[in-house]
């Protein structure tokens, strides 16, 4: 699993990369944490090269959203391959994100909010 | 690849129970798997699945602290690709789980990419959870011009002095068979298996379906009758797959069928076959009555409401109810056997009207206890395309209501619409708890002899699932007596 993250205006993007199974979920769980405990609660995260996802990992990004709405924040989700979307529409985490298909337009989500 | 026995894994490995091993596994199923024939979704789907599995076994299988081991085997089925997940940790636990949350997310996952889940128990040799997937086999739809497809209806009955030629099925045969079924039904058949020529073909090369055909004197085919069995020797299997050409109705074919493959089947020594007839029509109980079978039992909505079919985007309807028959080939071991008192009689009726040799006795002179030693062990198998369950008690303990209790709360979770637990009724001990588990929400459906070593009582329990009773049609007084039973018995 690869984790960059960069910042755009006030938005920090975490682009993910890999599989993310029981094994990475802590890696990804650390980092978002340590992100949103440092008061960077407005994320977006870009899955384009995330090829692999369990619930293991769809927890991490729950328990991330919930940290990110009591800090004020949010969690936006981008660029999701089919077989990643597939698996957020059947757990019913699709109603929970906002989702959007590209990197731009997630971080355009913040402004309008 | 062919050679390796179907009972047999292709590759297996054993690991340390943690989770940083998580990645090996999923590497070990993608060499496997993909050499197998499985790719990109399906082979994600598989892979999600198994995770799933060995999570569970990692978080709950061993004592904190403790050293456990566990395995993933790899295993080519007709059609199908089974991963199986065993460990030999602390018998399961079903405490442990005991919140929707904690288990939910990762079961509906397993729901939605799996295409059946079987939680086995292996006693002593521990637990073994096995995941199958089917093969992505082409179904009839690339085998078929449009040309076919659009002559599919309307034709002109055929005169039945035409001669047909009735032999047994050939695995080449199976495309053959995919059309006259697309012919007939369109996608609307009620097994979905037979769209598939290479999974039917597989099956009919391991033994597990034995088919025969009807074929007009252009060598089209036109009429099918199957039996399948669960495994190669099994001493019963369910008669099925029956189609008739709609131009060649009224030619006594399926009659002329069945009674073929009954023969068939008899002179191997099968000691009987049982069925699942549809109630919407009573043609095809009919047809199996004419040839020996009798009513065992009625399931409630047993057939989705879809035929199953994925591709038929129709509006849901209700599901419908099926009769449980089964015909008498050969003379069966005489059983001992001890229904519950409430039940007694109309089980002593369904011996009675399939000639059955059993004896009803009273458990209270036998005397058996619940062993307090051991844990109830209860075998699951989930049809994610039927949206049914089954429960198979192995062994009964001091905890099998509540275990029953968790389970049923599990597939109820997962939405499965039907849940049946079947109960043998050569144990003493089914008298005792039958009740118990018709308190949970269960309820009387009918008798499977030889099901699973010796007969099996079979209850059902209906998931928020709405059904008619009033549209189920059945052929015969004693058919009517047990459908009247059935209902009281769901009060």
């Amino acid at each position: 699993m690869d984790m960059v993250d960069k910042k755009l205006d006030s938005v920090n993007v975490l682009s993910l990369s890999g599989r993310l199974d029981a094994y990475s979920a802590t890696e990804v769980e650390k980092k978002l944490d340590s992100l949103i405990e440092s008061g960077q609660n407005r994320l977006v995260i870009n899955l384009e090269n995330l090829e692999y996802i369990s619930s293991s990992g769809l927890r991490v990004f729950l328990a991330a959203l919930k940290k990110a709405k009591k800090a004020q924040g949010d969690v936006k989700l981008a660029c999701m391959k089919p077989f990643i979307k597939e698996v957020f529409d059947i757990a019913g985490f699709s109603q929970l994100f906002s989702i959007f298909d590209t990197q731009d337009a997630a971080v355009s989500g913040f402004s309008q909010t | 690849m062919d050679t390796v026995p179907e009972d047999q894994p292709i590759a297996r490995i054993s690991l340390t129970a943690k989770v940083e091993f998580l990645p090996a596994v999923s590497s070990f199923l993608r060499e496997i798997a993909g050499k197998l024939g499985l790719t990109g979704n399906d082979l994600a789907q598989l892979e999600l699945v198994t995770e799933e599995a060995c999570m569970n076994v990692i978080e709950h299988a061993f004592d904190p602290g403790e050293q456990g081991y566990f395995d993933v085997a790899i295993l080519r089925k007709p059609g199908k690709i089974v991963v199986a997940v065993e460990d030999r940790g602390l018998p399961f636990d079903f405490r442990k789980f005991d919140t929707a949350q904690e288990s939910g997310l990762g079961v509906i996952l397993m729901k939605a990419f799996a295409s059946e889940v079987y939680f086995l128990n292996l006693g002593r040799g521990g637990k073994r959870v096995e995941l199958v997937k089917n093969l992505p086999y082409k179904d009839v739809d690339a085998y078929i011009s449009e040309e076919e497809k659009n002559r599919a209806v309307s034709l002109p009955p055929v005169p039945e002095d035409i001669s047909i030629t009735i032999r047994p099925m050939r695995p080449k045969d199976s495309i053959d068979l995919a059309r006259c079924v697309y012919r007939c039904y369109g996608y609307t058949y009620a097994n979905p298996d037979v769209y598939f020529p290479d999974r039917v073909k597989e099956l009919l090369e391991s033994g597990l379906l034995i088919s025969f055909i009807a074929l007009n004197p252009d060598g089209e085919v036109i009429g099918h009758v199957s039996v399948r069995k669960e495994y190669a020797d099994a001493p019963i299997g369910e008669r099925g797959q029956a189609v008739v050409d709609p131009r060649y109705r009224g030619h006594g074919l399926l009659n002329k069928l069945i009674k073929t493959v009954v023969e068939h089947v008899t002179k191997r020594g099968m000691y009987g076959t049982y069925g699942e007839a549809v109630t919407v029509h009573t043609y095809s109980q009919k047809a199996a009555l004419s040839m020996g079978a009798h009513e065992t039992g009625v399931l409630l909505a047993f057939t989705p409401a879809t035929m199953l079919f994925k591709k038929i985007q129709e509006e849901r309807e209700q599901r419908q109810a099926a009769l449980l028959l089964y015909t008498r080939l050969n003379q069966e071991p005489q059983r001992d056997v001890y229904p519950p008192y409430h039940h007694r009689t109309i089980i002593s009726r369904i011996y009675e009207i399939n000639q059955l040799r059993r004896n009803v006795a009273d458990a209270t002179h036998t005397k058996k206890a619940v062993d307090v030693s051991v844990p109830s062990m209860v075998d699951v198998q989930v049809q994610t395309d039927a949206n049914r369950a089954f429960l198979l008690i192995k062994q009964y303990g001091t905890d099998l209501e509540a275990l029953v209790k968790f389970r049923l709360r599990e597939l109820c979770l997962r939405k499965i619409d039907c849940i049946y637990i079947d109960m043998p009724l050569s144990d003493p001990l089914t008298p005792k708890f039958c009740a118990s588990l018709e308190m949970l929400g269960f309820s009387f459906a009918g008798v499977i002899p030889e099901l699973s070593d010796g007969d099996a009582l079979r209850l059902q329990y209906l998931n928020n699932v709405y059904f008619n009773p009033d549209s189920i049609q059945v052929a015969t007084d004693f058919g009517k007596e047990l459908l009247e039973y059935v209902l009281k018995a769901r009060g």
